[in-house]
């Protein structure tokens, strides 16, 4: 009859990013373009656990779930629409695995994404370019996924995503970048007609709050452009929602901020023209109703001349970095 | 170029900022919205009729009112008469959120208490758990820990106590005869719909006083948010125009006296006892392992760490409302381990684990009423307020089917928790490697299903309210029933066993709210 609900998958935040971070080619959040007519095909997986999580502001543990692994795979797709905006697409399916506990893990297809990412300004600039750029879009749960599972699979809320982004690149092969973005969420929706936050509500509908994620990076692309690694700084935070209240489940529209360290990795000389391979991780350093996770995420992407850019393939960008 | 890339940029931002702007913008329902109806019945004659507790409407006295011409009334009518059409904007929504049956709102109060302390005691950091102390409500773990069987006793009484307020309410109203008001005064417009109900002494007032008086007794560290609203009940009154002064003071005299012979069982039902240390509990278990031989390992918590004691073990000694002793409706034994309708049981759970259906989950997800919600007597509150609604119950009629429903799922749940810790039947997972649960599995014995108990004699008692419904409501017990066995929580036979001693309960609640005199 009551069930002792365990606590849910605080990964739920990661889970959402995941749609947006970690495509290969090029990303929501970074400065990379393709030219009008290349087209580009991506898989990537990420794998995501965690032993201890935040409950409020305190970190804790629970032997119900002990650690909880998430595995994304996501597929992704991008075309270079014209000269200076692209189309990026992305679906992931997620499943998730306590190693404790008697409670199942989830696992679906998550939400679809689609975004437009345009390079608004470019200029020299002391010694080298500086660009502006935006990405826009939305993802939407992709399936009846249950948002309130105990390991859910995502919020279960579409997010309108708008994101500016600057960046410096050095003539030495050095970059800098910072990117920030603004989610705009809509309701979630439960399968049942009540619940309490920090009030009761007569409703399946969830008001989820907005929030903001930003990240900082750093990085270097070989001179040739086979190779690229930059280190991150991410954040995240909600505005507003609730804590987990002690030994509560989590639940979508809670208060989730997290602080995150990032290593990430591109190699591009594989022998075939076009293809790539991938490497991304990060670690939470601090946060709020979120788990304090370690991921670590690798994958493959295939990017080719479609229309127009056959005709001058030799100007086409065989790496993202390119211009 | 850039002017085209730029258009279309903007462009996609409008229109993803159209599409998620659309439904955060409403406001979210806290209560059941509905707006005062004029009662389909006024019921002259309840003052006649049985209370729950009480022994009639006539046990306490109230003073005789003043008449409507003399000095004192007439000051009182210039009060309510001062806010009429001169309301402030948080008068206006205190009467458009009190409405004109006040007994609704506060079982919807009681149902978010329930659901804001129904969180079970968090570990230490050695691996054991406090307990809530009704001495020291403040330290934690909190007290109460509103779980399942602390929850619905609240509601039988808060119930049951203002069905006897009630009950005495309209005994002094009609002896009375005093009128409202706006009957009185014709210039006073009211705020909800006109009736003859006499208004002294004050329904409401009365209903505020026994109800906050309970729900501060049960829930001890919300005093002043309790205190708070009971204030604003009992003032919306006059800023509605339904009472005077007077009026209100007779009704919470009528609440405190109720509330007072409530409180006196309430200290004397066992409830004290239900919780029991390692040491009595042990009992329990000796006396299962004596009961099944061999078979197997009785009933365990199945948390890490292990939670060293269920929740109320001695919950089935506590004092009954209808069925007497609840060994007298406790079923026979549950199949015994490795006979053929266990293991039938048992393969019907393996399949579901890998094979459950989006809409079986859905119902295990809409009936789970665990951690943080207001419990499955709850949930059949918030049921029955929808059919009060649309029936346009009084509140008397009202408190009447809070009253016989409540009291029939606390019957349920003492005579299913007799059946818990006689039994000790272990849960789905112990023992059965890889069945595992939709969510985390409650800390008591298995065998019978308290949410089939609840559900199927609170459905009997609404089928006696609203005849018209009764098959609805028995589906619906069916689905909660059923929601235990898709989420893995129970097995099929804790189910349908407890339908069966759920519907005899409300059975038994329901011979005797049919000779009470309402009918």
């Amino acid at each position: 009859m009551f069930f002792n609900r365990l606590l849910k998958s605080t990964t739920l935040l990661f889970v959402t990013t995941v749609a947006l971070g970690h495509l290969n080619a090029q990303t929501t959040s970074d400065a990379v373009m393709m030219k009008p007519g290349e087209i580009c095909f991506d898989l990537h997986y990420n794998n995501s656990s965690w032993s201890e999580y935040w409950e409020g502001d305190s970190l804790r543990d629970n032997g119900n779930i002990g650690t909880l692994t998430t595995h994304a795979y996501t597929a992704g797709f991008m075309l270079g629409i014209m000269d200076r905006v692209n189309f990026l697409a992305m679906l992931p399916y997620i499943s998730t695995s306590p190693s404790a506990g008697v409670v199942a893990g989830d696992k679906g297809i998550q939400d679809a994404g689609f975004f437009l990412k345009g390079l608004i300004y470019e200029h020299k600039m002391g010694p080298g370019n500086i660009k502006l750029l935006g990405s826009a879009g939305f993802i939407i749960p992709a399936s009846n996924y249950v948002p309130e599972h105990p390991f859910a699979i995502g919020l279960g809320c579409p997010d309108g995503i708008f994101r500016g982004i600057i960046q410096y690149d050095a003539e030495i092969g050095m970059y800098g970048r910072v990117d920030a973005a603004y989610h705009l969420r809509g309701n979630a929706f439960l399968d049942r007609s009540y619940y309490y936050t920090t009030s009761g509500y007569y409703t399946d509908e969830v008001d989820m709050p907005d929030a903001l994620d930003y990240n900082v990076t750093l990085g270097y692309i070989t001179d040739s452009k086979k190779f690229k690694v930059e280190g991150q700084l991410s954040g995240l935070n909600t505005f507003g929602g609730f804590d987990i209240r002690r030994q509560d489940g989590a639940f979508p529209s809670n208060d989730m901020e997290a602080m995150r360290v990032g290593l990430n990795a591109d190699y591009y000389d594989l022998g075939i023209k076009g293809l790539a391979v991938h490497f991304n991780s990060n670690y939470t350093l601090s946060g709020r109703n979120v788990g304090k996770s370690m991921m670590i995420g690798g994958g493959v992407s295939y990017q080719f001349g479609l229309w127009n850019a056959r005709d001058k393939a030799d100007k086409s960008s065989t790496t993202p970095e390119a211009k | 170029m850039k002017r085209t890339t730029t258009k279309i940029f903007f462009g996609m931002l409008a229109a993803s900022g159209m599409l998620l702007t659309q439904s955060c913008e409403k406001d979210l329902p806290q209560y059941t919205g509905f707006e005062s109806y004029t009662y389909a019945s006024l019921d002259e004659d309840g003052g006649t009729w049985d209370p729950i507790l009480l022994t009639s409407g006539a046990d306490t006295a109230i003073a005789i009112p003043a008449d409507v011409t003399s000095d004192a009334y007439l000051t009182e009518l210039d009060e309510v008469k001062s806010y009429n059409n001169a309301l402030t904007a948080d008068e206006q929504e205190a009467v458009d959120y009190w409405g004109n049956n006040t007994v609704i709102r506060w079982m919807e109060i009681a149902q978010e208490l329930v659901a804001k302390y129904n969180l079970a005691p968090s570990p230490n950091e050695d691996g054991s758990y406090g307990a809530p102390s009704a001495a020291n409500p403040s330290v934690y773990p909190y007290f109460p820990f509103a779980h399942p069987p602390y929850a619905v006793r609240a509601y039988a009484y808060l119930a049951a106590a203002q069905y006897d307020v009630l009950i005495t309410t309209w005994n002094y109203k009609y002896t009375y005869n005093r009128q409202a008001p706006y009957k009185v005064d014709a210039s006073i417009t009211p705020a909800y719909p006109d009736n003859n109900l006499p208004s002294y002494p004050s329904e409401d007032a009365a209903i505020a006083e026994v109800s906050s008086e309970m729900l501060k007794f049960l829930f001890p560290l919300e005093v002043d948010y309790i205190n708070g609203l009971a204030a604003d009940c009992r003032e919306s009154r006059k800023w509605a125009g339904m009472n005077v002064e007077s009026d209100l003071v007779a009704g919470d005299d009528i609440g405190g006296f109720v509330f007072r012979q409530y409180k006196a069982r309430a200290a004397n039902d066992s409830m004290k006892y239900a919780q029991v240390d390692a040491a009595t509990y042990a009992a329990y278990e000796t006396n299962a392992d004596a009961l099944w031989g061999s078979q197997w390992s009785h009933w365990e918590n199945l948390e890490v760490p292990q939670r060293p004691v269920g929740i109320t073990p001695q919950y089935g000694k506590v004092k009954t409302w209808w069925i007497g002793n609840p060994e007298s409706v406790r079923p026979g034994p549950p199949p015994a381990a490795g006979s053929a309708e266990y293991e039938t049981a048992k393969n019907e759970l393996m399949d579901l684990v890998d094979n459950a259906t989006r809409e079986q989950e859905e119902i295990a997800y809409f009936w789970a009423d665990g951690f943080g919600t207001y419990t499955p007597a709850g949930h059949w509150g918030r049921i029955a307020i929808d059919y009060m609604i649309s029936y346009r119950q009084n509140p008397l009629q009202t408190a009447r089917t809070f009253a016989y429903m409540n009291t029939a799922m606390m019957d349920a749940g003492i005579s299913c928790w007799d059946t818990k810790y006689y039994y000790m039947y272990p849960r789905p997972p112990q023992g059965n490697e890889g069945l595992v649960c939709l969510f985390g599995v409650p800390n008591f014995p298995s065998y019978t299903s308290g949410h089939s108990t609840f559900s199927a004699a609170a459905a009997t008692v609404l089928g006696y309210v609203f005849p018209a419904e009764a098959s609805l409501f028995d589906s619906y017990a069916k689905d909660a029933s059923n929601s235990r066995i898709y989420s893995r929580i129970h097995w099929r036979f804790d189910c349908e066993t407890g339908v069966e001693v759920g519907n005899n309960i409300g059975d038994i609640a329901v011979s005797v709210a049919a000779t009470d005199g309402a009918d």
